[in-house]
This record gives C-alpha cells, sequence and structure tokens, in this order.
C-alpha cells in the first residue's frame, strides 16, 4: 500500500468523523426532548423530528468517506495506488464535511434543543424545524465543497 | 390567487331580535364579528354603551362540553367501535338538528350514566391499590404465625415493630435484660429498608421497655389493624383483589354497551358548542337599555347573502369600505389545485390585507425546488402513493392535514419527473441489481443530466434558478411600490438591482452565448452602479443621501448570499441520490449468493427508508426556507390576521341544509 493510499483513507476518516457532531447534536437534542416529555403536552413526533435533525451532517460524511474509499478501491475493489499528491487531495476533500460538520451539528443540535423547547410551550413545529435548518445551510455547503473537490481528483 | 377583498359591517338592532340575528349570522358563516374592544376604548362610545356578553353561561356550557368530552373519550377507549384514524364529520341535516333539541333530556342522563360508571371504576381502582398495599405491608410478616388480634397472655404483652435493617434484636434484648427488663425479640425478615420482629415483654414493664426501644428506633408496622394470621389476611386481600376485578371488568362491560350512545352525545357535544359559541360572541356586542350595536367584516361575494339575512329584521346595517387604519382580517381565494399550498404561506405568516399574496408564485417554485432536491422516480412514486392512501383510505382531506397530503402528492409528481430528469431509480438500483444478479451492465441515461456527474452545470442551474426565483420576488416588490405611486423607490430597490445582477452574470458567463454580452452585460453593471450611488440623493435626506456605497455593499453582499443559497438544491439532490448510491452499493456487497440476496433486501429496505426520511424532510423543509428566507426576503412581510367568521365549528357532525 502506497503512502497516498494510506492518505486517502485518512481523507473519509476525517469524512466521516462529522458523525462525532450529528453524535453530540443529537444528543443535546434528545436531552431537551426527555425533559419536555416529562412534563406531557407534547407530540413525540415534533421532538422526534426536531432531534433528528442534526444527524445528517453525519449522513454527509459517511457519503462522502464511502464515495473517497470506492473510488480508491478499498471497497468493491484491489486498493489503487495512488500517488502521494493524489492521496493529499482526497485526504483535503474529506475535510469541509468533516470539520463543518462536526460545528454545525451542534450548533443545530443546541438550535433544535431550543425549538423542542419552543414546541413544548405551544410555538410552531414549523418555524422550530426552520430556526435549526438555518445552520444545516453550512453542512450543506461543506458537503457541496468536498464533493467538487472529490468529483475534480483524477485517479487511476 | 388573491386576497379576498372585505367590507366592513356595522348593525344596530333590537335587543328582542338579538338572538334570532345572531342565530342566523351563525348559520350563515360569513360575517366576523369584531370591534367591541375599541369602541368600548372610546369615551363617546362609552357615554352610549356597555359591553353585552354572557360569559357565565359561556362557561356552564364550556363545563358541561368537557363532561360530553369525558363521556364521549370513555366509550372511545372502552367501547367495541374501532376507532377510525382520523376524524370525518357526519352530516346531519338541518331538520334532524332541530330535532336534536328536543332530546337534550336523554343525551344529559346518558352522560350522566357514562360518567358515574367512570366514577364507580375509579372507586374500584382505588379499593384494588389499598389491596395492593396492604398485602405489600403484610409481606414481610408471612412467616409470623400467630392470628394478629393475638395482643397479649395473662402476664405478657406481644407487639409487633419495625426497626432499621442494622439493628441487632438479640443485642437489644441483652441491653433490655440489663435494665432489668426481661423480654424476648425475635426479628421475623429483614429487607433492604427495614427488620420486621416481635417483642414479648410483661405488662408491668411496658413503660420501659417501649422507651428504650423506641430509642432504638422502634416504628409500628405499616398494615391495618386486622384478625387472623398473615397468610389467611394476605389471602382474603387476594379474594377481595380478585372480585374488584371481575367488578371493573363488569364496570368496562358496562361503559363498553354505552357505545350506543354514541351519535347521541356526539350530537349533543356539537349542539353545546354551538350555544357556547352564541353566547361567547356576545362579548363582542355592545348594548343600549333597547338596542345593541356591534361592527364587523364580511367577504365582498357574501354580502348579498348578509343583507338578505339583516333584511329580516328590524335593524338598521350598514356596509362601507375598510379604512386604511382597520385591522383587516384575511381570507386568502385560490383555485381548487393551488389551495393547499395556502399551507406553506400559512406556516410563515399569512399576508396582510393590503400586501400581494404570493401562495400560487410560491407553490410552482415549491413543488419545482423539492423535485430537484428529491429527484428521483422511486421516491416520488412512494409519495404519490402515500398521499393517495391517506386520502382515500384514511380520507385526510379536511383542514391543515389535508393539505398536506395534497403537496406531498404534487411533491411526489414533481420527483418523479425529476428522477426521470436525472435518471434515478431508488439512486442507481437498476444497474446494480444488474451488475449483482444478471452479470448483465444496464445503463440508464438520465434525460436531462446526472448530478454527479455534472455537478457545475447542475450548480449554476441551480444558481439560475435562484436568480429568476428572487426576481420575481423583487418584481412584486416593486409592483407593490408603483401601486403606491413610488417610482424612485421601485428603481433603487428592484430595477438597478435587476441590472446590477443581470449585468454581472452576463459579465462573467454571457461569453459562452455571444460574444457581444460580456459587452452589455458590463454596460449594465456600471450604469446600475452608479445609479445605486446616485438614487439616495433624491431619495433620502440628510445624512442618508450619501447611503449609496453602504446600499451597493449591503445589496451586493445579500444578493449574492441569496444566489448562492440556492446552491441547496445540488447539494440536497446530491445528497439524496448519492447516499441512495452508497445504500445500493452496500447493499450488493454480499454478491450473488442467496446471503447476498437476503443481504441486499435488508440493506436496502433499511437504508432506503433511513435517506427516504432524511431527505424527503430536508427537501421539504430547505424548499421552504428557500420561499421565507430568499423569495419572502425581498417583498413579503405577512403577519396578516386569518379571517374568522362566527358559525358553526362543529367537531362531530356537519350540519347542511335541505330535506333529504
Amino acid at each position: 500500500m502506497s503512502i497516498g493510499l494510506a492518505l486517502a483513507i485518512l481523507g473519509a476518516a476525517v469524512a466521516a468523523s462529522a458523525g462525532i457532531g450529528s453524535a453530540l447534536g443529537v444528543g443535546i437534542a434528545g436531552e431537551a426532548a426527555d425533559g419536555v416529555m416529562a412534563g406531557g403536552n407534547t407530540s413525540f413526533g415534533a421532538t422526534l423530528v426536531l432531534q433528528a435533525l442534526p444527524g445528517t451532517q453525519g449522513i454527509y460524511g459517511m457519503v462522502i468517506a464511502i464515495m473517497i474509499l470506492t473510488k480508491t478501491g478499498i471497497l468493491g475493489g484491489a486498493g489503487i495506488e495512488l500517488t502521494l499528491a493524489q492521496g493529499i487531495a482526497l485526504l483535503v476533500a474529506g475535510l469541509p464535511v468533516g470539520i463543518i460538520g462536526i460545528w454545525s451539528a451542534v450548533s443545530q443540535g443546541k438550535v433544535a434543543a431550543a425549538g423542542i423547547q419552543l414546541v413544548s410551550k405551544g410555538g410552531s413545529l414549523g418555524n422550530a424545524i426552520i430556526y435549526a435548518v438555518m445552520v444545516e445551510t453550512y453542512a450543506i455547503l461543506a458537503f457541496i465543497v468536498s464533493f467538487l473537490m472529490y468529483n475534480g481528483i483524477a485517479v487511476g | 390567487m388573491a386576497i379576498v377583498k372585505m367590507k366592513k359591517l356595522s348593525v344596530i338592532g333590537l335587543q328582542e331580535e338579538r338572538e334570532a340575528m345572531l342565530r342566523d349570522l351563525m348559520n350563515l358563516g360569513a360575517v366576523e364579528i369584531s370591534g367591541a374592544n375599541e369602541k368600548l376604548q372610546d369615551e363617546e362610545w362609552q357615554k352610549l354603551v356597555v359591553r353585552d356578553g354572557d360569559e357565565a353561561r359561556a362557561t356552564e356550557k364550556d363545563k358541561e362540553l368537557v363532561r360530553v368530552q369525558q363521556a364521549l373519550d370513555l366509550i372511545g377507549k372502552y367501547g367495541k367501535i374501532k376507532p377510525s384514524a382520523f376524524q370525518i364529520r357526519r352530516t346531519v341535516t338541518e331538520e334532524e338538528f332541530v330535532g336534536f333539541r328536543s332530546e337534550i333530556d336523554r343525551y344529559k342522563k346518558q352522560v350522566e350514566e357514562i360518567l358515574k360508571l367512570s366514577e364507580e371504576l375509579t372507586q374500584e381502582q382505588l379499593n384494588e391499590n389499598a389491596m395492593n398495599s396492604q398485602i405489600f405491608a403484610l409481606n414481610p410478616w408471612i412467616s409470623y404465625e400467630l392470628p394478629l388480634e393475638e395482643k397479649s397472655t395473662d402476664r405478657l404483652t406481644l407487639k409487633l415493630g419495625v426497626f432499621s435493617p442494622h439493628t441487632d434484636v438479640k443485642a437489644l434484648e441483652r441491653e433490655l435484660e440489663k435494665e432489668s427488663f426481661p423480654c424476648f425479640l425475635e426479628e421475623i425478615s429483614k429487607d433492604k429498608e427495614q427488620l420486621y420482629a416481635s417483642i414479648w415483654y410483661f405488662k408491668e414493664d411496658e413503660d420501659g421497655v417501649l422507651e428504650n426501644l423506641k430509642r432504638a428506633g422502634l416504628a409500628k408496622p405499616t398494615f391495618a389493624d386486622t384478625f387472623g394470621t398473615v397468610t389467611e389476611n394476605i389471602e382474603k386481600c387476594k379474594q377481595k383483589i380478585e372480585a374488584l376485578v371481575a367488578n371493573k371488568e363488569q364496570i368496562l362491560e358496562q361503559i363498553a354497551e354505552k357505545s350506543v350512545y354514541k351519535k347521541d352525545l356526539e350530537n349533543y357535544h356539537d349542539m353545546i358548542i354551538l350555544d357556547r359559541d352564541e353566547s361567547r360572541i356576545r362579548s363582542n356586542l355592545v348594548n343600549t337599555t333597547r338596542a345593541f350595536e356591534f361592527d364587523g367584516y364580511v367577504p365582498v361575494v357574501a354580502t348579498g347573502d348578509v343583507e338578505k339575512a339583516l333584511s329580516k329584521y328590524f335593524c338598521n346595517y350598514e356596509f362601507s369600505e375598510p379604512e386604511e387604519e382597520d385591522d383587516v382580517p384575511v381570507k386568502l381565494k385560490l383555485s381548487k389545485v393551488l389551495s393547499p399550498m395556502e399551507f406553506v404561506t400559512k406556516l410563515y405568516s399569512l399576508p396582510t390585507y393590503r400586501e400581494v399574496d404570493p401562495t400560487s408564485i410560491l407553490s410552482i417554485f415549491y413543488v419545482l425546488f423539492f423535485g430537484i432536491m428529491f429527484g428521483d422516480v422511486g421516491y416520488g412514486l412512494m409519495l404519490i402513493i402515500g398521499a393517495i392512501v391517506a386520502i382515500k383510505k384514511f380520507h385526510m382531506v379536511e383542514g391543515g392535514l389535508g393539505q398536506l397530503v395534497k403537496i406531498i402528492f404534487y411533491s411526489g409528481i414533481s420527483s418523479v419527473i425529476w428522477g426521470f430528469l436525472f435518471g434515478s431509480f431508488f439512486g442507481d438500483l437498476i444497474p446494480v441489481v444488474g451488475r449483482t444478479f444478471f452479470n448483465h451492465e444496464i445503463i440508464i441515461k438520465p434525460i436531462w443530466l446526472d448530478p454527479a456527474k455534472e455537478p457545475m452545470t447542475f450548480l449554476v442551474f441551480s444558481c439560475g434558478l435562484g436568480i429568476v426565483h428572487l426576481f420575481i420576488g423583487m418584481g412584486i416588490h416593486a409592483y407593490e411600490l408603483i401601486r403606491e405611486r413610488k417610482f424612485l423607490d421601485a428603481c433603487n430597490d428592484v430595477f438597478i438591482w435587476y441590472a446590477i445582477v443581470l449585468g454581472a452574470v452576463m459579465l462573467l458567463f454571457g461569453s459562452k452565448v455571444s460574444p457581444s454580452l460580456p459587452g452589455i452585460g458590463k454596460w449594465m453593471l456600471i450604469v446600475g452602479l452608479a445609479l445605486a450611488i446616485i438614487l439616495p440623493i433624491f431619495l433620502s435626506k440628510g445624512v442618508g443621501k450619501a447611503i449609496g456605497l453602504w446600499n451597493i455593499y449591503s445589496g451586493v453582499s445579500g444578493n449574492l448570499s441569496d444566489i448562492l443559497s440556492y446552491s441547496r438544491l445540488l447539494g440536497l439532490g446530491l445528497a439524496s441520490t448519492s447516499i441512495a448510491a452508497v445504500f445500493n452499493f452496500l447493499a450488493s456487497m454480499g454478491g450473488k449468493t442467496i446471503i447476498g440476496v437476503i443481504m441486499f433486501i435488508v440493506i436496502f429496505l433499511a437504508g432506503h427508508t433511513l435517506n427516504f426520511a432524511i431527505n424527503a424532510l430536508g427537501a421539504f423543509v430547505h424548499s421552504c426556507r428557500l420561499q421565507y428566507v430568499e423569495f419572502f426576503g425581498k417583498f413579503y412581510e405577512g403577519d396578516g390576521r386569518e379571517f374568522d367568521p362566527f358559525d358553526r365549528k362543529t367537531k362531530y357532525i356537519n350540519i347542511v341544509e335541505g330535506g333529504n
């Protein structure tokens, strides 16, 4: 295995790290959901939707990770011998979705938690979702950037 | 396609006709009665009138309503009628409904019966709980074999007592012995919280022994005083519980039998609602000794009907145009196809009475964007089928839920169309299945493009679509400004930005279409920027004259971020198809074996369910967001008040005209 290939795998790992943020974000929102459910009068469905929102970053990360692994042949084939430059390039392609995913999911979790409070006090679920999704914008942008980088890197 | 025009109505009538007139207006359901509060704050009015109102009766009706609802809930919960998932109102004719009034006494008795049964049920439940706690208290004493009423012999006293679990009873015994209180302590059982013991001592030592034991933490056992041995008592309690449970079953059975009252109670429930609303609306009326007065709003189309209803009475009524400062309620008028999209507008806020209703334009873009972000034939079909099932099988047609279902239906159609354009069916399901199980390369060509292969083209398309969307929003803003005769503001806020944005686009990308475009674009950009600096000098006063430069900065950054925000069309579109492809890939890793097929089915179902749920929600929300933040940001104020006519807000029955 070449160092290039190892770096590309590291890139996939970094991308998948967006899951750290999602785990934290979903956790934060979940705690808030538990809290308001104890008081009754809140729809389980509404809190569940809000809790699920910070979960998307982890999925974006996983998608980029699997795409990198497929491109390099780790998944579904023999590993391709990458040059050092190609490896570094794929590593860098994993950075935006991984790093921004972590922060945006945590922030989104906080907004979702506040949204759960809002819903429990009779506020509109629609508004709460929109506020939380505002944060997601940056994860989507990061996903696009990662994807464009990934798409532009030629290997093999 | 617009906001319904309203007329202001004011009516003065005679007290003796008040009830009949209100009832007629309620049946008509076209008048919003409001405005007493403003009048009562006005001094001139204060001298003439007092507020009408019958809150006492309304409150009483509310209480009755709670009881009826309880009874209905009970028969719903224990009855044998299978509840339908969603409420559809039963149709009842006017004549039948009038007939219900004569049955009020019967209805009241029915409610009484059901609630009485429910009380009995609660009582039996309490008794059962008491028995259970008795058993719980007796259980630790189970090895104590003497009858519980046995409390002394000729010379000795027998006591049962509870100590803390760390007490050493034998040590205690010795201690008492030393104090010359001979006694016998026996541990009966012990658990985490307590130690249970029996104590024998001489009658004459009573005071001394008890004093010592209390110091050691003696407490009374928690079961109620009783006869017979512990085992007998437990057995007795168990028998009693059995009887109670049987009795409870019987009461439940009786409640279930009362299900036949369901229709009657529903009629009664809605009758009370109407009575209550009639009482409550009166706080919006003002009175003199013989006359009453109220104001309200009526949709222009309904003025004829209202006139007809009012002309029966000896009253004075007047329709007038609403004035500038009036808080006119808003009712949207949309064609049948577009009316569900009201839901999306309302989720943000209704337009004010004098604004342009954005719903029809929003509808087109909403559905378009949803399809792009969720463009997959398979997922689209799932949405369509789901919506059809919801409508046909569960009759979800009324209210907000019904609107949402129809929106999902439209969204599904859009997803299917974009799915064909992108060549996506559950991601790349068909090629993957062909490759894995049939050793056959199937190539599905997208009708337009594959977003994953040509992301840059798609990005440009997304932002281009965004510019169109934003320009329409700005156009509405210009229309509103021009309607108020503010031509220069319209130029400053809208038209110069058309020139700047279009100019910039032509300058940057125009060379791909025609070599002369960048040149034209450059001049449009220069003229636009120049006007952006010059116009504020005419529009503002004082320091504001220099605001042009700031305008350019905020306008450029604002428009740029708005346009780039539409790149989410690419992002979410890619996310839904690429996640689908990843799951297909993972599912196919088992290869062409039996285990491989099972693995494929399991991963396929789980993965696509997850992807479907996440991305359908994502597409819905982000499609809304593009409307609310980018599109509405250009022109929309919102904050309108919904038209709330005085009508029959029945829950279970739908009263219709006509005798058949």
